[in-house]
């Protein structure tokens, strides 16, 4: 009788610590995916950070024409040198103006960088706000799109605005939450306004 | 039984020890790219900065060292390399910051210039208008074109002694003057001179000597020709004579006068004079050889009444290109102009 009550107890015990272990894989599943979502995330926002800082300091380098020729909330065309004493390119970047279809978030568009020597680079980094805002030498906001000679060749900084989404939502969260990371910076270009 | 139990058990912690450490090591990677761009960042700041240490350097007169790391907080920056033009008006400098182990290299290309500068065309300019002009004794005005030491002269670049704005204050001055004016011509009307009056503000502002407060003051020195200086002498509009200059006082640069000063002994200024205020009586007392090499510049207060004396035998105003040249140099009043910066 004892030997019968110690089976059954013991597969009652079995069975619980099966489902726990069950229960416990799961959540770590999730945060393990969440983990790997926010690694993800970081990183893409650290690298988008240093390539648009590497491009916007050169705004203007070895140019002695127009440095900027188009300048919007969400597009910037400029003329500069991309490594020391190198050629004079036209680099461009602007944010897609529709959705990218191969992710599951419905806010995120492409990133798009075009260099004329380079040709251009679709960058599918679930970016999900890419705005520009441009400032003269007096820390004044300079209405976008800026037009004009005149307007463009006052701009002396300019803030990048950009949030990365994950390309599919949270997992046991509703549908339309996302993993998020928030990268902003004013960049001062120093060729802007420069003597020659 | 027991043994089935401990092997299970046993196999769960490997389990989660395995996916801790997944965890751990995702948690890493994450901080890594943090840190990474972190260490960018200072990198980049501590380059910045050896421009900036090195620009201050070369206003202070100084040539700031290449080669050689300064320590800032836990990164440290350097000059690696510097250039300057013939003429020292454009520099080259290749700057380096360090952090742990990231590293940022900047180079620029900079013009060097002072902020405008008042340009006197005369050895006496005088901006106001009219102007009661009075030159007593044998303080001597002349524009010929001297060289640095005051006593020799270049041989061209001569300029008039005074110029005015108008013919009238131009005959005044040259009956006040008489033989003590000379230049080319001695006396003339210009009415290009420009008025101090709004470069004032820059000078009180950054003055290197400041004298505010009545007294007498002696041996002493306003900068020299390497690291010219702003003097600004303010003693107001009281007709006697609120500062006095006893002894040996010399410099170079810009002294700005407003009210009564008294130079007694051997003045020796190098620069730009500007002569401010209403009731302004720049007196060269009666002994030792009081000089300014350099220009003297009357601002453009209506009315002003200027007053050069000099009871002594050897009292001298006298035009020069090289003393202007030398004191607009101010390491106070200089800023660059970007050519080329590359990071």
């Amino acid at each position: 009788m004892s030997t019968m009550f110690d089976i059954v107890a013991s597969s009652v015990l079995f069975g619980i610590l099966i489902l726990a272990v069950a229960r416990m894989q799961g959540n770590l599943n999730s945060t393990l995916y969440q983990n790997t979502y926010n690694t993800t995330m970081q990183t893409t926002a650290v690298e988008i950070a240093r390539q648009i800082e590497y491009d916007f300091t050169k705004v203007g380098y070895r140019v002695t024409g127009r440095k900027i020729l188009v300048a919007d909330s969400s597009k910037l065309r400029f003329c500069g040198a991309l490594t020391y004493g190198g050629p004079v390119d036209t680099i461009e970047y602007f944010w897609s103006e529709y959705p990218d279809t191969t992710t599951i978030n419905e806010l995120d568009r492409r990133l798009i960088r075009a260099t004329t020597l380079g040709g251009p680079i679709s960058q599918r980094l679930g970016v999900t706000e890419f705005r520009l805002s441009y400032f003269d030498t007096l820390n004044r906001l300079i209405p976008t799109p800026v037009t004009g000679l005149a307007k463009l060749a006052a701009i002396r900084s300019i803030k990048a605005q950009i949030r990365f989404e994950s390309f599919e939502p949270i997992p046991e969260a509703d549908s339309s939450t996302y993993f998020a990371v928030n990268w902003e910076k004013i960049i001062y270009p120093r060729n802007l306004g420069k003597a020659k | 039984m027991g043994r089935l139990a401990l092997f299970l058990v046993m196999g769960l912690g490997a389990a989660m020890g395995y996916i801790g450490f997944q965890m751990y090591r995702s948690t890493e990677i994450a901080a890594d790219k943090q840190y990474a761009y972190l260490k960018y960042v200072n990198a980049r700041n501590l380059a910045r900065t050896a421009i900036h240490a090195a620009l201050r350097t070369y206003d202070r007169g100084q040539t700031p060292p290449t080669g050689v790391y300064t320590d800032f907080g836990d990164g440290k920056f350097r000059l690696d390399s510097l250039r300057t033009s013939a003429n020292s008006d454009t520099l080259w400098m290749v700057s380096r910051g360090a952090y742990a182990e990231s590293t940022y290299t900047i180079h620029v290309t900079l013009f060097r210039t002072t902020k405008p500068f008042p340009i006197v065309k005369a050895a006496l300019g005088i901006r106001a208008q009219p102007v009661a002009f009075a030159l007593s004794g044998h303080a001597e005005v002349d524009g010929h074109n001297y060289r640095l030491d005051g006593t020799t002269v270049v041989g061209s670049g001569d300029l008039p002694g005074v110029t005015t704005m108008t013919s009238s204050d131009a005959v005044k001055v040259d009956s006040a003057g008489g033989a003590n004016l000379k230049g080319d011509p001695p006396v003339k009307v210009d009415t290009s001179t420009v008025d101090p009056l709004a470069f004032l503000n820059i000078y009180r502002n950054n003055a290197d000597f400041r004298y505010d407060m009545s007294g007498t003051y002696s041996r002493t020195t306003w900068g020299d020709t390497a690291n010219p200086a702003i003097v600004y002498c303010n003693a107001g509009n009281d007709t006697s004579f609120s500062i006095k200059f006893t002894g040996q006082v010399k410099g170079c640069g810009v002294l700005v006068v407003r009210g009564n000063v008294q130079f007694n002994g051997n003045l020796d200024f190098k620069g730009l004079v500007i002569v401010d205020g209403f009731n302004t009586v720049v007196d060269f007392g009666a002994a030792g050889t009081p000089a300014v090499v350099g220009g003297i510049i009357v601002a453009g207060n209506a009315g002003a009444s200027v007053t050069l004396k000099g009871t002594g035998a050897n009292a001298k105003a006298r035009y020069s290109s090289e003393a202007l040249d030398k004191a607009r140099n101010i390491g106070k009043l200089r800023y660059y102009s970007i050519l080329d910066w590359y990071e």
